[in-house]
């Protein structure tokens, strides 16, 4: 299958008292065209500035150290800005954590999905506010005619989602990343606004790189998850593949220590030992072998490579054997 | 916006009766008679004399009362008469006004102009070239008074160069260059003083709304820099920029004073100065008050242009809570 999104050895650094400090290490994937593709991890893991570097949305004191980012046949990265910004938009597009403050307060929903639309079309004012209110429509967003005229701190966080989607959406993109996009909202709405996305995306045959930290969203959404840990891309599979049977040790301790209805209350919740490594701090060998259960010597020396594991890409010397331990309880 | 226009009005209202108030007690309070001050050095006047002529300025009356009929022929546009002169104070002021009125337009003409300029080239690139020149002579527009640079204007473009005039004034209606060559150093002179504020405040306003992630959504479209620059950061950072201006806006109509009296500019300053002198209560009361209403009014009006940029500032608070 054609891939629509490829990302060959991307590593970030941010400055600090040490000097630069890695905080995306080295990280490839890919996303096979009309795929839609989760990205799990905790909090500074380095998923949404992967997110952003697809953007090339990444500022001062971030930096791109190296790698490649092919959108379609383009590389991105060593492109010019000004070729790149015509691809913005049109090619890739990407929906925001906070609706609240994504959308520009004092600019009425409508100028602002109608400046997107003529910039990546040349339709006239009003050809193209005919479209925003499809757009809207077509987001779910009750009377549309009506709603175009309104600013955004007149409607709601699930309404101003749809309106960022429908500005996301304005410019056709054949990729589309939505980072946290369902994380500010409400429980209900959050629901609403994921299966918006899914049924878009089924439409359309988008590509989309799904980035949460809520492992039941990237369940309920993605045909693969891949999980990231300190910068690192640890493991990637199918979604029964990683809720299943997970090989590597820190998707298994994750898994372990999630919480929702149907947990035993008069069971403490597991919860996984230490910290994630301070930036400035990495261990030498496997990010996560300060934590892990399993850790023998040579996790400690060498960097385990993502290859190839029962079918699925996972980080860790002992996958194979932990997969089968698994396999026999 | 026809509430948030009444609004706005209701409490410019109520600052300005408190500020009249305020301005007829204080001049009450001050030492000095005015009957004796308008008397002047004659000497020879009986007491019996000085009685009458208060009974007559109706200084004998209640203050309450003095107040309230004084309110009640301001309102119908008579504030008295200059002690001295004797021409109403309504008159004085109003040859005066047009003057001081031209001279702070152009000085705020030339501080919008400059800042809508200078603020978003210094924002393009924070720390660029371009930037820290700016920024060196903002600092420097910041620190050397007003009066030395028109001092140093007049000895270069008026005495070395004799391009223009150095002091003088020439009505609007009489000639229009004139006037104008008139006015060109006086507005400098101010506009380079008031400039500077206005670029920093501009220039922070803008950085501080660049960081904002609606502005990321913006360059995610795909828009140029430009217009991200001037669609989005500067119409956000405009609304407390135009509360400042409108401070400005004021202080340089109260604030003319020094570059009137250098250049010789016949405004509402150089009255304020003249009567200062002389102790001419009345007329100093009247500039107060045209100069607080003024200031006021100004206030209003970028009041309402901040409603207009921020439709979030026209609600009510009713309309707030709903939201």
């Amino acid at each position: 299958m054609k891939n629509a999104l490829v990302v060959n050895n991307l590593s970030l650094s941010v400055p600090s008292a040490k000097g630069r400090v890695t905080v995306v290490d080295d990280v490839s994937f890919d996303i096979p065209a009309g795929k839609k593709i989760g990205l799990v991890g905790e909090s500074g893991s380095g998923k949404s500035l992967t997110a952003y570097s697809l953007m090339r949305l990444i500022k001062d004191p971030v930096q791109i150290d190296k790698g490649e980012i092919f959108l379609g046949e383009k590389e991105i990265l060593g492109m010019s800005m000004k070729d790149f910004r015509h691809m913005r938009g049109n090619d890739i597009s990407m929906i925001y954590q906070d609706p609240m403050s994504a959308l520009n307060p004092i600019m009425r929903i409508g100028a602002q999905i109608i400046e997107s639309i003529r910039l990546h079309s040349d339709l006239d004012h009003g050809q193209a506010r005919r479209l925003a209110i499809e757009h809207l429509a077509s987001v779910g967003i009750p009377e549309p005619d009506r709603r175009i005229d309104s600013y955004p701190f007149e409607m709601s966080g699930g309404m101003l989602q749809r309106v960022v989607i429908a500005i996301a959406l304005s410019g056709e993109p054949k990729v589309l990343i939505a980072d946290e996009a369902t994380t500010a909202l409400d429980v209900t709405t959050q629901d609403r606004v994921l299966t918006l996305i899914d049924k878009l995306a089924a439409e359309r045959g988008l590509s989309v790189l799904l980035i949460t930290h809520d492992l039941g969203v990237a369940a309920q959404f993605s045909d693969d998850i891949m999980v990231m840990y300190a910068g690192k891309l640890v493991e990637k599979g199918s979604v029964n593949q990683i809720f299943s049977h997970p090989v590597h040790p820190y998707t298994k301790a994750l898994l372990d220590s999630r919480c929702d209805y149907t947990i035993d209350v008069t069971k403490p919740i597991n919860s996984i030992a230490g910290q994630p490594p301070r930036l400035d701090n990495r261990p030498d060998g496997c990010v996560f072998s300060p934590r892990c259960e399993h850790v023998q010597p040579r996790c400690r020396e060498g960097v385990p490579p993502l290859i190839s594991v029962q079918d699925r890409l996972a980080a860790c010397f002992r996958a194979e054997e932990l997969f089968h331990v698994e396999m026999v309880k | 916006m026809g509430k948030f226009l009444l609004r706005r009005a209701t409490s410019s209202l109520i600052v300005l009766s408190m500020s009249v108030v305020l301005v007829f007690m204080s001049i009450r309070i001050l030492p000095g008679d005015p009957v004796l001050a308008k008397l002047g050095a004659a000497t020879e006047v009986t007491p019996a004399a000085l009685k009458a002529l208060r009974e007559e300025a109706g200084l004998n009356r209640p203050l309450l009362v003095q107040l309230f009929s004084w309110i009640n022929r301001a309102l119908n546009g008579d504030l008295g008469v200059s002690y001295f002169s004797q021409f109403p104070v309504t008159r004085l002021v109003a040859e005066r006004i047009p003057v001081t009125l031209e001279l702070t337009f152009f000085i705020i003409l030339i501080a919008v102009v400059f800042s809508l300029i200078l603020a978003p080239l210094s924002t393009l690139k924070p720390g660029s070239i371009v930037d820290r020149v700016i920024g060196y002579f903002t600092s420097l527009g910041l620190s050397i008074p007003g009066f030395v640079i028109g001092i140093i204007f007049i000895l270069i473009f008026s005495l070395q160069l004799q391009w223009l005039p150095s002091r003088g004034y020439v009505p609007l209606s009489q000639s229009v260059g004139d006037n104008l060559r008139l006015m060109i150093l006086p507005s400098i002179t101010g506009g380079l003083t008031a400039t500077p504020y206005l670029v920093r405040y501009l220039r922070a306003s803008m950085l501080e709304i660049k960081q904002s992630p609606f502005v990321r959504t913006a360059e995610g479209k795909g828009l140029s820099n430009w217009r991200i620059l001037f669609r989005h950061i500067l119409p956000n950072s405009l609304v407390p920029t135009l509360t400042m201006l409108g401070l400005i806006v004021g202080y340089t109509l109260s604030g003319v004073v020094v570059i009137e009296y250098m250049f010789g500019l016949p405004g509402i300053g150089s009255l304020a100065i003249e009567s200062s002198f002389k102790r001419d209560y009345v007329v100093i009361q009247g500039v107060a008050l045209t100069i607080i209403s003024f200031f006021i009014l100004t206030t209003f009006l970028f009041d309402v242009l901040c409603g207009l940029v921020d439709p979030r500032l026209r609600l009510t608070k009713e309309q707030k809570s709903e939201v």
